[in-house]
């Protein structure tokens, strides 16, 4: 007989619990605990169900509150809550925040600045500030890792009017991108007093934004207090601010599946095997939304690289099935993708079937037909077996395993290497030692001009194209769909999808889906393609 | 060997195993894959920011030179900021080692009072063959438990009784009571291994010719096994607490990520993958400062236990 283990107890719980829990809490930490007295170090009261505030998971620690030099989506989720921006995303659209209307060229985005807005601080915001502060995202100096997503590679220069109430950007070359790219959290506006003192952004904020910083416990919890008085949050915003929002860092995904159990918290992404139990809890509401990437397969493009023969990748593309990656790596949580981008992203273009289940009949004939010998089973050109070795993130362990067996499948000898994420990174990015991948490809905004700065361009060291592609037509593409606007760009966007695809540069597998789940009493919605709880959204009702 | 000779020598040991500790952590930064100074100034910097940042790290001075600035550094508890967040490094440590400190002296106090009162209890009632079931069912349940994983304990004690029967919290130190289940959950298996020690050391003293002796001379009950039993059978228990204990200030990082516990093991797993060499230098330093410190107040406590001990060094 099954244990009721009580997870679909309804909540609260019964109040005795409560007193219970208290009782012990003296009694055995008293018991257990009488040689700690005085070590500090415990962690801070967080709001709990009841309290007028909300309980948030943050997956990890932040490494920055520096909107600029985070690099990580727990530290721009604070950032988020902490600081305001120009524009903001609503679905696939961008809608008013700091700037209540805007004027844009492919190279040239004019925003006229709403009035009334002040800094945490109590000083006002001027288009000056602002233009101050778009101008340190991209200064040498501030090496700003992701400040190209915002402004593109070209360079770009920030004017202000502050009679006028505007603030111009103009990028060195087309962008249409821009105005998007300012919906992003790393173009945060960071107020004067912040960029006065740069090095202490890293953890004491500077922003206009709703809430502000307050008890911090680190590693462990993060309590923001709503500010009285904001009322310039993005179109769309419910305007309702819980007065306190706490993010608790909660790492595995068992503990958050029981904190939201036990009404510890009330809003948190699960993943993995606890997801199932989870979304069979009745009293919580799931909110998801697939990211706005994909997890796309790719291959090593440079010279003596396997990868290097599109024939090649064209068949060995058939070879992992996306359905399956999906089970293996996400417990089939995401949607199999049809394009780099998911469907949430304007442009978006269906350019590959998806290969749901591996063919190996079709991958064999596709491997004859591009010049392999595969008569014994075993892929070889010009008298040279066929050898791959996968590069793998521990992240997603299961489903670079799965891929290893896949491409066993055809018969060639492969070696899968598995390292943490960082490692991972830093093998794609430094020219290491890979013939196979799956990136994950995850922009924060619904754009698929993210998408070139990794495969167009230098390899590494040089540059970010870490497969060493080379599509003259996807280049092409993207060049023209960033010098368009409106419905051309999109038909530009729709080659370069097909450019890239089309050539087994990029296979795209699957479409992460994060799945959220909040608790009675707490509205929810999610921001940078699912991957951040969206904090102008928040209610408790 | 007289206390004094004893306390130097152990103190010369001490001193070489941190000149150790020391060269390793310095040489961590050097021998690991990677410019340290890459890491620290982003995968998207240029060559010429990266210049800037390994001159600002000294990384472009001999070793040698490199390694007294470092010494230097140490002795004056000044190990940088951290390569992540920017933060001084002993910020950062700091403000885990309460967390770590709270769960590894818990965890040992449970472990070594319940060990050894278990053990000792078993020994007394298995004495002589005595109760076969008893010592069975001691021996399966000890097994059982000492074989299960931290995870799989943290885990299990969550859901029972933070989730099912909500008397104590899932996860954090808000609440007091949040540490009563990392706790038992890093001490269930040590007590286990201990339990099973002790009883074999009490079941040993119990046949020495001076208990008999004691029991003969009609010694009451709580003076035989107070006085003549319990400190001839701690001495294993001393050492292996001893290893507990050092154990669990290395950071109880499974049981840490279990209970959210924002500790110095899950500090020292984050910042290994962050590649965060000052965090991971001064972790290492520090955990081996405190694993020596520990041993040596072991040794020292034996010493004081052990009569034979006395004698020589009377």
């Amino acid at each position: 007989m099954p244990v009721d283990l009580g997870l679909h107890a309804p909540h609260p719980r019964p109040s005795h619990r409560p007193r219970l829990r208290g009782i012990l809490g003296v009694a055995v930490t008293l018991a257990l605990t009488a040689t700690a007295c005085g070590t500090g170090g415990s962690a801070g009261k967080t709001s709990g169900p009841g309290d007028a505030g909300v309980v948030a998971r943050l997956n990890s620690d932040w490494d920055s509150l520096d909107p600029a030099k985070t690099r990580t989506t727990n530290g721009y989720q604070l950032v988020t809550a902490l600081y305001d921006r120009l524009v903001a995303v609503d679905g696939d659209k961008v809608v008013p925040y700091l700037a209540e209307s805007w004027k844009q060229t492919p190279d040239t985005v004019t925003l006229t600045l709403r009035t009334g807005v002040t800094c945490a601080n109590g000083t006002a915001l001027t288009p000056s500030n602002v233009a101050e502060s778009l101008r340190r995202l991209g200064a040498k100096e501030t090496a700003a890792p992701y400040a190209n997503l915002v402004f593109g590679n070209a360079g770009y220069t920030v004017d202000a009017d502050d009679a006028a109430r505007t603030v111009t950007v103009k990028t060195n070359k087309p962008y249409s991108d821009l105005l998007i790219g300012l919906a992003q959290p790393m173009a945060s506006i960071v107020c004067p007093e912040g960029l006065a003192d740069p090095e202490k952004l890293a953890a004491t904020p500077a922003g206009s934004g709703p809430y502000t910083l307050g008890a911090t416990t680190r590693g462990a919890s993060y309590t923001l207090k709503a500010r009285q008085g904001y009322a310039w949050g993005p179109a769309g915003a419910s305007g309702k601010y819980p007065a306190e929002l706490t993010f608790r860092v909660v790492q595995n995904d068992g503990t958050a599946a029981n904190l939201l159990a036990a009404g510890d918290l009330d809003l948190a992404w699960v993943a993995g095997p606890d997801l199932p139990r989870v979304q069979a809890d009745k009293s919580l509401t799931p909110v998801t939304q697939a990211i706005y990437g994909s997890f796309f397969l790719a291959f090593n493009q440079a010279k003596g690289r396997p990868g290097a023969d599109p024939g090649l990748r064209k068949a060995l593309a058939g070879a992992v099935g996306a359905a399956d990656f999906n089970q293996a790596a996400f417990f089939g949580a995401g949607d199999v993708a049809a394009s780099p981008v998911s469907p949430e992203v304007p442009c978006y273009t269906k350019v590959r079937e998806p290969v749901t289940t591996a063919d190996p009949a079709g991958v064999t004939r596709a491997l004859g037909e591009a010049g392999w010998n595969t008569e014994n089973g075993k892929p070889a050109k010009d008298g040279k077996p066929l050898t791959l070795k996968v590069l793998g993130s521990t992240d997603y362990a299961a489903g670079f395993e799965y891929v290893l067996e896949a491409l066993r499948k055809t018969g060639a000898t492969v070696d899968l290497r598995l390292v943490e994420l960082n490692a991972f990174a830093e093998t794609l990015f430094k020219g290491g030692d890979w013939d196979v991948t799956v990136y994950p490809f995850t922009p924060l905004a619904p754009s698929l001009g993210a998408l070139g700065l990794f495969v167009t361009g230098d390899a590494p060291p040089k540059g970010a194209n870490f497969a060493g592609i080379a599509n003259p037509a996807f280049e092409a593409a993207v060049a023209k769909a960033q010098a368009s606007l409106g419905e051309e760009r999109c038909a530009h966007w729709a080659t370069a999808q097909r450019a890239v695809v089309e050539t087994a540069d990029v296979t795209p597998l699957v479409h992460l889906k994060p799945h959220w789940f909040a608790r009675s009493g707490v509205t929810a919605g999610l921001a940078g393609g699912g991957t951040m709880a969206d904090v102008h959204r928040l209610v408790r009702s | 060997m007289t206390a004094l000779s004893w306390i130097a020598r152990r103190l010369a040991v001490t001193a070489g195993v941190l000149a150790g500790l020391l060269v390793a952590s310095f040489l961590l930064l050097h021998l690991v894959p990677g410019d340290p100074a890459v890491r620290v100034a982003g995968l998207n910097a240029t060559p010429e920011q990266v210049a800037a940042v390994r001159h600002e790290l000294g990384l472009d001075q001999p070793v040698h030179r490199q390694f007294l600035a470092y010494a230097g550094q140490v002795a004056r508890l000044d190990f940088g900021d951290s390569f992540q967040t920017g933060e001084p490094v002993t910020e950062v440590i700091g403000s885990r080692l309460g967390v770590t400190l709270q769960l590894a002296l818990a965890g040992i106090a449970v472990t070594m009072f319940t060990g050894v009162a278990l053990g000792v209890l078993m020994g007394v009632l298995t004495r002589d063959g005595r109760r076969r079931g008893t010592e069975a069912a001691f021996a399966m349940g000890t097994s059982l438990v000492g074989a299960i994983p931290e995870y799989v304990v943290g885990a299990l004690l969550a859901l029972v009784f933070a989730v099912g029967l909500g008397w104590l919290p899932v996860a954090g130190l808000a609440d007091p009571a949040g540490l009563v289940l990392p706790t038992l959950a890093v001490s269930l298996a040590p007590i286990a291994v201990l339990s099973r020690i002790v009883r074999v050391e009490t079941l040993t003293v119990l046949a020495t010719e001076y208990v008999r002796a004691a029991r003969a001379k009609r010694l009451s009950t709580l003076r035989v096994y107070g006085v003549h039993v319990l400190p001839n059978a701690l001495t294993a228990a001393l050492t292996v607490g001893g290893l507990v204990f050092a154990g669990l200030l290395g950071g109880a990082v499974v049981v840490e990520n279990v209970f959210a516990l924002p500790g110095l093991g899950s500090q020292l797993v984050q910042s290994v993958s962050a590649r965060d060499y000052p965090v991971v230098q001064a972790a290492i330093l520090l955990l081996g400062v405190s694993i020596v410190t520990v041993n040596t107040c072991v040794e020292g406590v034996l010493k004081l236990l052990d009569p034979a001990a006395r004698t020589v060094a009377a």
